[in-house]
């Protein structure tokens, strides 16, 4: 089940390119693709990578067809929660105790879900040491809030605070910034609990007293037994200096780590150099060991690794353009447009010793598929010269796929760029090496 | 009149008026572009964006009439020692002296001179006017050839326009009989005798 | 900026003096470009589409991030990609957005014939006016930038109009609303023209940059779009940027001798058959009858 904008290449799976009519017939997935709205169709929050919650509105309403994905999801599980009502089902409670109590259980809006998010609480909640109640359906004005007992309820501690009784706390505007250091505690919301930079008791010493008078954010204050700042301190408020608490709170000792121990990272206690698992070169500082062991790999017949050996000697890393966002904008005439077809860059030194020139097709090959485009010979990749040996360098820009305007046309080869990286992960955070994998170049 | 002479055939009296038409719309609709100061000729003659789309093809027109005059009277127009006698005595032809001139035949030095006149400066006319007709398909690399173009037309549009006020003052002011031949087709014995002997002689067989 | 912007002092074709000719004003408008802080990312080339309502054009890989090889008459605005190696070797990659410069003494309003085709406001803003054009291209020779572009359906001649509309509701072009970097800078030509020497000086000064420098030509009068160039000794090398752009001779010598030569001619033919007549009259033949 799909909802998109556009005719995504997840759900053309079943008809993707080298999918003969045979093999279509033994797919046992249904796809079901539905239209949804794009971004500027829709009410709700951006939140960046600096942790704010940012509220928008939709701008227009979604054309045609095209619902909004709350009200897909929302129409979706009523439809279901009245099959399990006439008919059961397995683990009903979840489904027929939900709380679906929005104005429109159809439509829900955006407003309501982000207030059942923040929390509130359903019974009246005391908190004794700040003399403070809660009354029952109010809106929580804090984590610190959250009962396990079942008298509140939240979606996401980490959003606890954003939409209170004193409102959208994501809405503000605020453009003030008083220590000129750019924390606008009053713009947006920012998880958790508003606090714009995280272990900022680091920016005091010992004593509490900030390192640089000229770039204050929060201090121990004497006079109110409490830290004090311009942003919300990220600290045990009430701690005092002389009770050495240590900044990094969410580490058990409380100060930051030269290493990593045992059991925290698959890899360590120090940081080393690997090469990718498709490198041209063996690891100088330890050959017999050249990359990471700790290195997810999957393990299908489609997850081969090349060598240099096997004639794999060109580096290939994958890349964005601005022209294009991903896998949509090749359906939007516009970026279309400025960047029309697929290419791949292609040192100009590389070129000459193919004997290519810019515009022929050229197909590039690793040890997992191949992926056709026409060349750009440029100037601006230089040849590398590694351990000795003059190692080329090419790169594949990804955006386009099964579907779109070049590719409904007939200009494009139909080959998606990450057939040819390898489904190699880090071993602490997933995150693919696509960036460095190798390759064979020749001319189509 | 009975003993009036043919000079010229319905054919060439269209061939003529067909030339003469076109030349003026080209005329006209190219002084408009020539200056501001004319340029309310061409909102008469239709609307300036109407002018510029048939000023080229009124000239290609112009143009097929005149291929057409070269293929009928090529032979007329080559000049001849009696064509250069006449010439040399030019002075006399101006200020009405006309029994002084030697013979000559069918058309004098002058329309000679104003039918090449016309003719080669149409042609650089039609040459450097298909350049402003479609510019766009001039790439910029080349764009001195539309530099010269607009000189060249410019230029070659004046020693026509030069060569056309002589042309109708001599036929209509001073030649009397001139403009009537070109329309009825005939002149009288006697206006043959005067300006043009030797075809005289020639056509009457004597 | 009001309305008043929108005041005219020369117009394409036209007999006669214009009304606003000759009258100062402060405020001409200037479009500064750094060509050293663009990213190439072609905003601005979106922007103005998009406030133009220009339709698309199906482009066609060429070996370059261009967009395509030059403007268009529904693309006035286009960033030039060069990858320009220098005499000491040294490697660039140069981007320059190429659009009409708005020239203070422009060529394709000196070369046009058709009356209001192309006029010059007094805030310097050289606009075409396709309701006049008559589609003879003669803009395209006056231009030393190769900016006019012709559209072969409507017959009618397009460039930037460095958003007149816009302009004269006091807010900037559209291409510097949408520029991410802060590359583009509109406001006073004084003011642009201070701002790109500070930023020349600094270049020259703080960079490998010795030749920066403030690309304003003096020979179309000065422009009201002025660039910021890494070497302004080597304009060329930014997408054909012409060294010393000119009205052309040919346009100067069509308009001016050539057109003063025709009229004394003619003017002085039709005087002279007159005085002719005059003087000598019609022919006579003796015996002609008629």
């Amino acid at each position: 089940m799909v909802c998109e904008i556009y005719p995504d290449e997840t759900s053309e799976f079943w008809r993707s390119p080298g999918v003969s009519a045979g093999e279509m017939k033994q797919i046992r997935t249904a796809v079901y693709r539905l239209p949804g709205a794009g971004f500027a169709e829709k009410d709700g929050t951006f939140v960046n990578s600096a942790r704010w919650l940012q509220w928008k509105n939709a701008a227009l309403p979604p054309p045609g067809m095209a619902r909004l994905d709350q009200e897909i999801l929302a129409r979706i599980f009523l439809k279901v929660r009245e099959l399990y009502q006439k008919e059961g089902g397995k683990f009903p409670d979840a489904i027929l105790d939900a709380t679906w109590n929005y104005t429109d259980p159809h439509n829900p809006s955006l407003a309501e879900v982000a207030k059942e998010i923040n929390g509130r609480a359903l019974a009246d909640v005391t908190d004794e040491k700040l003399k403070q109640t809660i009354l029952r359906g109010q809106q929580l004005p804090g984590f610190a809030w959250l009962r396990d007992d079942g008298s509140t309820a939240a979606g996401n501690w980490l959003y606890c605070g954003s939409w209170t009784e004193a409102g959208a706390m994501m809405q503000r505007r605020g453009t003030e910034d008083p220590s000129g250091q750019g924390i606008y505690a009053n713009w947006g919301w920012s998880w958790p609990a508003n606090r714009r930079v995280l272990y900022n008791r680091a920016s005091c010493d010992a004593a509490g007293v900030p390192w640089d008078a000229d770039r204050k954010q929060v201090w121990w204050s004497e006079a109110q037994q409490r830290w004090a700042g311009v942003d919300v301190p990220d600290f045990k408020a009430d701690s005092p200096p002389k009770d050495h608490m240590g900044p990094f709170i969410m580490n058990g000792e409380g100060v930051g780590r030269l290493f990593a121990p045992a059991a925290a990272f698959a890899d360590g206690p120090f940081p080393e150099h690997y090469e990718p698992t498709e490198s041209p070169l063996v690891n100088p500082l330890h050959p017999g060991q050249s990359s990471n062991p700790m290195a997810r790999r999957f393990n299908s017949s489609m997850d081969k690794l090349g060598t240099s050996a096997e004639g794999y000697n060109i580096v290939c890393t994958t890349f964005r353009l601005t022209e294009h966002y991903h896998y949509w904008t090749k359906h939007n005439p516009m970026n279309v447009q400025l960047a029309p077809e697929p290419f791949i860059e292609i040192p100009a030194e590389l070129a000459d010793d193919l004997g290519l020139r810019g515009g022929e097709k050229i197909k590039v090959t690793s040890a997992r598929g191949e992926y056709i485009a026409k060349a750009m010979v440029t100037r601006r990749i230089k040849p590398m010269q590694i351990d000795g040996k003059k190692t080329y360098q090419i790169g594949i820009p990804i955006h386009w796929g099964y579907r779109g305007i070049a590719e409904d046309a007939g200009r494009t080869a139909l080959k998606l760029a990450n057939i040819l990286s390898p489904a190699v992960t880090d071993p602490n955070a997933y995150t693919p090496e696509f960036k460095g994998f190798l390759v064979k170049v020749e001319k189509v | 009149m009975d003993d009036n002479i043919l000079r010229y055939t319905l054919l060439e009296r269209v061939m003529h008026w067909a030339a003469a038409v076109t030349y003026v719309y080209v005329l006209l609709t190219g002084l408009a572009f020539y200056s501001p100061h004319l340029y309310w000729i061409a909102m008469v003659l239709g609307g300036a964006p109407t002018s510029r789309f048939w000023h080229p093809w009124i000239a290609v027109l112009f143009m097929a009439v005149v291929a057409w005059m070269l293929r009928a009277w090529l032979g007329d127009m080559q000049i001849t020692g009696a064509d250069r006698a006449w010439g040399k005595a030019v002075h006399l032809y101006i200020a009405n002296h006309d029994d002084g001139l030697p013979p000559i035949d069918r058309f004098n030095i002058g329309q000679k001179h104003f039918f090449w006149t016309m003719l080669y400066a149409g042609c650089v006319l039609l040459l450097s006017g298909i350049v402003l007709w479609l510019p766009e398909k001039l790439p910029w690399s080349l764009r001195a050839v539309r530099s010269a173009a607009i000189l060249l037309h410019v230029s070659a549009a004046l020693v026509t326009i030069g060569a056309f006020i002589i042309h109708v003052y001599m036929g209509t002011a001073v030649v009397r009989g001139g403009f009537t031949s070109i329309i009825r087709g005939e002149v009288s014995p006697a206006w043959a005798r005067t300006h043009h002997r030797l075809w005289y002689y020639r056509v009457t067989n004597k | 900026m009001s309305a008043g912007n929108l005041r005219i002092q020369a117009i394409s074709g036209h007999a006669g003096p214009v009304p606003g000719a000759g009258t100062q004003r402060q405020d001409q408008v200037c479009k500064l470009i750094d060509t050293t802080t663009c990213i190439g990312c072609k905003a601005c080339e979106v922007a103005c589409l998009e406030w133009n309502d220009l339709p698309f054009r199906e482009t066609v890989f060429d070996n370059t991030y261009q967009t395509m090889p030059e403007t268009a008459w529904n693309y006035w605005n286009l960033i030039q990609f060069n990858e320009h190696t220098a005499a000491d070797g040294s490697f660039q990659w140069l981007m320059r957005k190429d659009q009409c410069m708005h020239c203070a003494d422009p060529g394709c309003l000196a070369a046009c014939p058709a009356d209001n085709a192309i006029v010059q406001y007094q805030n310097g803003i050289v606009d075409f006016q396709q309701d006049y054009c008559i589609g003879c291209q003669y803009c395209v020779t006056g231009c030393p930038f190769n900016i006019p572009k012709f559209n072969s359906h409507t017959k009618k001649m397009f460039k930037c109009t460095l958003c007149t509309d816009r302009v004269s509701q006091g807010l900037e072009p559209a291409c510097i609303k949408a520029c991410p970097t802060g590359c583009l800078h509109f406001g006073g030509k004084e003011d642009m023209k201070a701002l790109a020497e500070m930023r020349a000086l600094q270049l020259r000064e703080h960079t490998a940059h010795a030749r920066a420098g403030v690309y304003d030509p003096p020979g179309v009068g000065g422009t009201g779009v002025i660039y910021v160039l890494h070497d302004i000794t080597n304009p060329e090398a930014y997408g054909g940027l012409p060294v010393n752009p000119r009205v052309p001779l040919s346009v100067w010598l069509w308009k001016g001798p050539l057109k003063w030569l025709g009229n004394i001619a003619m003017v002085g033919g039709l005087i002279g058959v007159s005085l002719h007549y005059l003087r000598f009259g019609p022919k006579k033949v003796d015996g002609h009858g008629r």
